[in-house]
């Protein structure tokens, strides 16, 4: 397929939303911050005993 | 509508067209090429999106894109997702490496995801997706054995997941979220109008829902069975301009001369150019083994073969859009309130049949799955649910073969039409009767017509194939899943073989159908 480049709008805007599509805004440029879960589980504890993990106590 | 195989790692890279699909790294969007259909690149700093839609016109290149500022992609943004016919829209942002993918409202050809680690896939033919070891869902294969309707993102092979109706699915690194959409409003009654007001304005609204596409006489077909749903889309179309190509599947039996008188009055009437096949020279294949190169989706026509045949003769003949009654059926629903006692019996006593049917199949387990109630289908739809899961059914077989499917009946605007009416022009389809009179004539359905019924095509050949069917049926793939009990499938089938009754044929045949899928993906 051909590919055809546009500078100009060649359709107008259809305002109505007569099914209630989710009109969620464009997705930010940047990255959102996020927290991380505490870790329960370290790979360098040993079989998890000792850690928050663990189940010895 | 499209393709995909997308590394999240990708989205850093520039999207560009590559004259098939919108490349990005090793990353591929492809659309389904096809005239019915346009694709649209827009971007901006940092973000871009893409949407394959259904055309509102043939002009204008199949293929566009344009680049804006962060004001005209927000404008354009908006104009994607209100796009008056059906799209999927895929939206990146490229740092954090991040993507949505949208569905518009009309679930024509929708798309099935699955995501490994930081990749997503996406197709409009599940068989794309099956090509690596799944297992099957054994709560969804539970309900499809009872014989429930589900439309839902979950899917029989867990970990695929179908973009619904005005769903959406985001991706991150480590992290994908489905969203559903809110339910459809609750349908109110419509203002008293004349009662000739009525018919005109069903009249304005099917004429806008078959005149939502280009239309073109040569490059269109039509399924017409000679049932009233498939009646109004061809009087709808002929409203357009010149006859089109009808394709009917004419049935054997004590329905079969009615089916003929009708057929043949209404393509003398409308002029159209009539292909038919006999569903005798194309019966549904029992054999439990998928043809040789057959794609199975979780679901399936029932009467793919005979569909088939007609569907190919229409691309031999040129044509590209098909037309379908699909919607029809839903169009004049009765509400709970308004059911007679003997009606509402009729249906109890029909459920009843079937459950005693499917318990008589599932193993305890499926059978304790069936009956719980479930949480993850999908919400109210402005097209009913029970149409979306017929065209997500029928679509990719008839998107194979070239054609693009074309479901005026399923448009929302005329359903919700339909639904808001009184409900004597409701009752037995009253308005779409007096339509059709005055398109077709009196006599072509007058009250109390005989339907055409494929119900008659499976005890039959049931029947005739039992041996053949017991021999295949030694071993069982749902059996072995831990879903039916090998037992009640043989005792299923002599019962079938030995009285051709409705409810056990209907219980017996979802079965079979998804034990050909499961040994399929097994």
């Amino acid at each position: 397929m051909e590919l055809q480049e546009l500078s100009v709008r060649e359709e107008g805007v259809i305002a109505a939303n007569p099914f209630g599509v989710p009109m969620d805004a464009p997705m930010q440029k940047q990255a959102s911050m996020q927290k991380r879960a505490p870790k329960t589980i370290d790979g360098t504890d040993i079989g998890t005993f000792g850690g928050r993990g663990g189940g010895d106590g | 509508m499209l393709k995909a195989t997308i590394a999240l790692a990708d989205l850093a890279f520039d999207p560009h067209w590559d004259g098939h699909a919108v490349a990005f790294g090793a990353s591929r969007i492809e659309p389904f090429a096809h005239a019915a259909l346009e694709t649209l690149l827009v971007r901006t700093d940092a973000q871009w999106l893409v949407t394959v839609r259904e055309r509102r016109t043939d002009s204008g290149a199949p293929a566009r894109r344009i680049d804006v500022d962060a004001g005209e992609f927000e404008q354009r943004h908006r104009e994607a997702l209100l796009w008056p016919l059906d799209y999927l829209m895929l939206e990146a942002a490229q740092e954090g490496c991040r993507v949505k993918v949208r569905a518009g409202v009309f679930g024509v050809l929708p798309v099935y995801a699955r995501i490994d680690d930081d990749q997503l896939e996406l197709s409009w033919d599940v068989a794309d997706l099956t090509q690596r070891p799944i297992a099957i869902d054994f709560e969804i294969a539970s309900h499809r054995l009872a014989l429930h309707t589900l439309y839902s993102a979950r899917q029989l092979g867990v970990g695929v997941t179908l973009l619904t109706e005005r769903a959406s699915l985001a991706m991150e690194p480590g992290k994908a979220n489905y969203h559903y959409p809110p339910p459809a409003q609750d349908t109110q009654p419509a203002a008293p109008r004349a009662r000739e007001q009525w018919l005109a304005d069903f009249n304005l609204q099917l004429r806008d829902a078959v005149n939502a596409r280009p239309f073109a006489a040569g490059r269109a077909a039509l399924e017409l069975s000679g049932g009233m749903d498939s009646a109004t889309v061809a009087c709808g179309l002929t409203q357009l301009g010149s006859p089109a190509t009808s394709l009917g599947i004419l049935l054997d039996g004590d329905t079969r001369q009615p089916q003929l008188r009708r057929r043949d009055a209404i393509v003398a009437r409308l002029g159209l150019h009539d292909r038919k096949v006999e569903i005798t020279a194309f019966p549904p294949s029992l054999d439990l083994r998928a043809a040789p190169g057959q794609r199975l989706g979780f679901h399936q026509e029932y009467y793919l073969e005979a569909c088939a045949a007609l569907w190919d003769q229409a691309t031999a003949l040129g044509c590209d859009r098909l037309y379908t009654g699909i919607g029809g059926d839903e169009l004049f629903p009765d509400y709970r309130h308004e059911l007679p006692d003997e009606d509402a019996a009729f249906d109890l006593q029909r459920e009843r049949a079937h459950r005693a049917e499917a318990d008589q199949l599932l193993t305890p387990r499926a059978r304790e799955a069936a009956r719980g109630l479930h949480c993850f289908g999908a919400p109210a739809s402005p097209v009913p649910i029970t149409a979306l899961a017929a065209q997500a059914c029928r679509a990719p077989d008839i998107a194979r073969r070239g054609l693009w499917p074309v479901n005026p009946l399923s448009d929302p605007r005329l359903a919700r039409f339909c639904h808001q009416l009184p409900r004597e022009l409701r009752r037995e389809r009253a308005l779409m009767q007096r339509y059709l009179r005055a398109r077709l004539g009196e006599d072509t359905f007058p009250a109390g017509y005989r339907k055409e019924t494929f119900e008659q095509v499976f005890p039959r050949l049931i029947a005739a194939h039992v041996m053949k069917l017991r021999e295949q049926l030694r071993e069982c793939a749902l059996a072995d899943l831990g879903l039916v009990d090998q037992r009640g499938v043989v005792a299923l089938l002599d019962a079938v073989a030995a009285r051709q009754e409705r409810a056990p044929t209907a219980v017996l045949v979802a079965f079979l159908w998804m034990e050909r899928l499961a040994r399929h993906l097994a």
